[in-house]
């Protein structure tokens, strides 16, 4: 038990998205699931609470205003201490082309808006489990 | 002139002719003529001879082999002038010919009239006949001195020897004066052969039209030591009379008849209908005379040009051959036509390249056009998904999660406001293609755009006061009226009115209305957050979204921008945007006015004449 504390501690989920709907449909969310939420509504403010709250696992939207999700992709990859930080690309762009800049600039996983809350719900689950495995 | 080869020498030796007699093939001819009356004359001349009976038969014999040989030779000559060219045949043939007929006609009773006969022709080949025919003279004074001073009769032999004498020196001049015409006609021919070729050098070097026709005018005058010449190509709609003069200097009296002389035959139908190249002389008012050619083409019914030269002083005819002549304006020709169809080539290749660029700059317009659509498709799909996206969540997040009543009111209220910006999205995109394909169905009139400000603020006041924000509208008096789509120019109105609601905190807006120039202004001004200088351009483009909407306000399309400048430019007029981050924004709009004089009188025929000018048909409606 106390262990699994000290994995929950690891961070909050990092949502990064100027959509405020979106936020707020992910916040809530994810909260319901019982896991801890931060969130950001730019790049840049994205950028810096990844580096302070060092969050397991990030949604990061593209289209931002400051800095746009393939650059906060990119700057979290240079940085090695953020190594293991597990990124879900969420976007609305749905090209192939799109897809494949994402994935090959360093994100886990690229979701293509309109997304299934109960889908990620589960998905996010069997991720963060496997981690406080590897952390037990 | 001819040259002559060291190796022939030999062959001249015995061959007692001039070099250049055995290369004229016509003169051989005339050459096997005289040895036939040669021939003739000894057949005649042989039974009044005081020859024994055997001389008389070998005398025979030579004949016939003479007559024979001469036969042959004609053949050979037909068969190859070139055999004859190199000399072998006459030379040797002749030469025992020769020594044969001086044996019989001789009688072969002395060297020393051998001696004779040689001496007589060498004589006549040297200096003619005269010098000859006063040596065979001699011989017969001195044949006849030692007969008599020997106490011989006078015998037929004597006489014989006399007349054949006399008529080796005739034949051998005559062969030396032919020899000598041939010569100096080949010299001629050379002479005006070399001139054609200096003349014409420069005809081919070009193929530009300007410098073939100098190059001509030049020629002629080269060929035929002319100080004046003018070509004249006729005239065409666009270029009017062509004329090539030369030299520049060319005197005024003289330009201007050989122009009309060259106008003249020009439109002679009859120098064209021979198919030929004719030239004239004409008498010039200076007294020199003036020499026409027509240069006429088997492809074209009339001449491509005529040329008039001026002769030198005291000359009535060019001393040139007709054929050399004929051959220089063939030359002429052929460089003149040469060069106007490389002309018309490099026309037609310029006027395809100018095709070919047009095509492949609507290639690019149109590859250009796909892109953007495909680019507007991706954004419409990207901006599609966004208001989904919040309805698919907060729908499911409903489904899934029981809450408070108000959390599910503020769902619902979600799901509400997005269906409505995805409706509005749909239907601005439709409006837009609408527009961009021309396929809107635009309902024109004469309207007063103060009334539709007025009416427009009207529906927004209560709005926009809502807000906390005041509101003005100033609208002058006796405005212009414009010609436009009412529905659409409200709807332009609208959406600046809404956006500048959007993004004003506090303060307030102010929409005006009025004149400047021929044109009517309509203007937003608002104290909002205002827009950065270096986005101006974009704000009108598709999907620029620039700035936080005020947080209580709908999300826009991203497209209503767009559409006013679309229905604004399909009106004729412009749109523009004046602001800076923090100061505030000033949007407006300006359309043509119509002439209020014209409204009033010829109102028909005023809205026609507008509506072609704006590119679109009035509604007979």
């Amino acid at each position: 038990m106390v262990e699994q504390t000290s994995c929950k501690n690891l961070g909050p989920i990092l949502v990064i998205d100027d959509e405020p709907f979106i936020l707020r449909a992910m916040s809530y969310l994810l909260t319901r699931e019982g896991f801890e939420v931060a969130t950001a509504d730019n790049g840049g403010a994205g950028l810096e609470m990844v580096r302070k709250l060092r969050p397991p696992l990030v949604f990061l939207d593209i289209m931002m205003p400051v800095l746009d999700g393939y650059e906060v992709c990119e700057q979290i990859r240079r940085d090695e201490s953020l190594g293991n930080t597990y990124v879900i690309m969420l976007s609305a762009k749905g090209q192939q082309a799109d897809r494949q800049r994402g994935l090959l600039g360093g994100a886990n996983e690229y979701m293509t808006k309109p997304f299934s809350p109960r889908e990620v719900a589960s998905h996010v689950r069997t991720l963060l489990a496997s981690d406080t495995r590897n952390c037990a | 002139m001819l040259r002559w080869l060291p190796e022939q020498r030999w062959l001249q030796f015995i061959w007692i002719g001039p070099p250049s007699l055995l290369t004229s093939l016509r003169l051989e001819w005339r050459i096997a003529l005289v040895r036939w009356i040669g021939i003739v004359c000894v057949a005649l001349g042989l039974p009044y001879s005081d020859l024994s009976h055997q001389q008389l038969q070998s005398a025979d014999a030579i004949l016939v082999v003479g007559a024979v040989y001469n036969f042959a030779l004609q053949v050979l000559i037909l068969r190859s002038p070139r055999l004859i060219a190199q000399g072998y045949v006459p030379s040797i043939g002749d030469a025992l010919l020769n020594i044969g007929m001086l044996y019989v006609a001789g009688g072969f009773d002395t060297p020393l009239s051998y001696m004779l006969f040689s001496v007589i022709i060498a004589t006549a080949m040297r200096f003619g006949y005269g010098p000859a025919i006063a040596a065979a003279v001699c011989f017969v004074a001195a044949d006849v001195t030692i007969n008599l001073v020997g106490q011989h009769p006078l015998g037929s032999g004597l006489f014989f020897r006399a007349g054949f004498l006399t008529m080796t020196a005739v034949l051998a001049g005559y062969l030396r004066e032919q020899a000598r015409r041939a010569e100096s006609a080949l010299e001629t021919r050379l002479r005006q052969a070399n001139l054609l070729n200096e003349a014409t050098a420069r005809l081919g070097a070009s193929l530009e039209i300007e410098t073939v026709l100098n190059a001509a005018t030049g020629a002629a005058a080269r060929l035929f030591r002319s100080s004046g010449v003018v070509l004249f190509r006729g005239e065409t709609v666009d270029e009017g009379p062509s004329f090539v003069r030369f030299p520049d200097s060319i005197s005024v009296e003289d330009g201007s008849s050989l122009r009309s002389l060259c106008r003249r035959y020009m439109s002679d139908s009859h120098s064209s209908s021979r198919g030929m190249h004719m030239y004239v002389q004409q008498p010039l008012p200076t007294g020199r005379n003036a020499l026409v050619f027509a240069l006429c083409s088997q492809s074209r019914p009339a001449p491509l040009a005529t040329i008039a030269l001026v002769l030198p002083p005291g000359v009535i005819e060019p001393d040139l051959d007709g054929d050399i002549i004929e051959s220089f304006l063939k030359r002429m020709t052929l460089a003149i036509e040469n060069a106007t169809f490389y002309r018309s080539l490099t026309t037609r290749t310029s006027d395809l390249q100018g095709a070919y660029a047009d095509l492949e700059q609507a290639h690019r317009d149109l590859l250009r056009v796909d892109e953007m659509k495909t680019d507007f498709l991706a954004n419409v799909s990207h901006e599609f998904r966004t208001p989904l996206t919040s309805i698919r969540s907060f729908s499911e997040l409903l489904l899934t999660y029981g809450d408070t009543p108000e959390t599910q009111r503020e769902f619902i209220e979600i799901i509400n406001s997005e269906s409505d910006r995805l409706t509005r999205m749909v239907n601005d995109v439709l409006d837009i293609t609408k527009i961009e394909s021309g396929n809107m169905d635009w309902q024109m009139s004469v309207l007063d755009l103060g009334d539709l400000v007025q009416d427009t603020a009207r529906a927004y006041r209560q709005m926009i006061e809502s807000q906390n924000l005041w509101f003005e509208v100033e609208v002058e008096h006796n405005l212009p009226a414009v010609y436009g789509d009412r529905d659409r120019l409200r709807q332009v109105i609208s959406n600046l009115l809404g956006n500048a609601s959007k993004f004003t905190a506090e303060g307030g807006i102010r929409l005006c209305a009025g004149r400047q120039g021929e044109e009517v202004l309509v203007r937003v001004v608002d104290t909002g957050i205002g827009i950065h200088r270096d986005d101006h351009a974009r704000v009108f483009e598709k999907f620029q979204q620039l700035g936080a909407v005020l947080t209580n306000k709908p999300r826009g399309t991203g497209l209503g921008l767009s559409i006013c400048r679309q229905i604004v430019e399909f009106h004729s007029g412009r749109i523009w945007v004046d602001s800076n981050l923090g100061t505030g924004s000033t949007f407006g709009f300006a359309l043509p006015s119509l002439k209020p004089a014209s409204l009033s009188s010829e109102p028909e025929r005023r809205l026609t004449t507008t509506a072609s000018r704006l590119g679109f048909l009035v509604n007979s409606e």
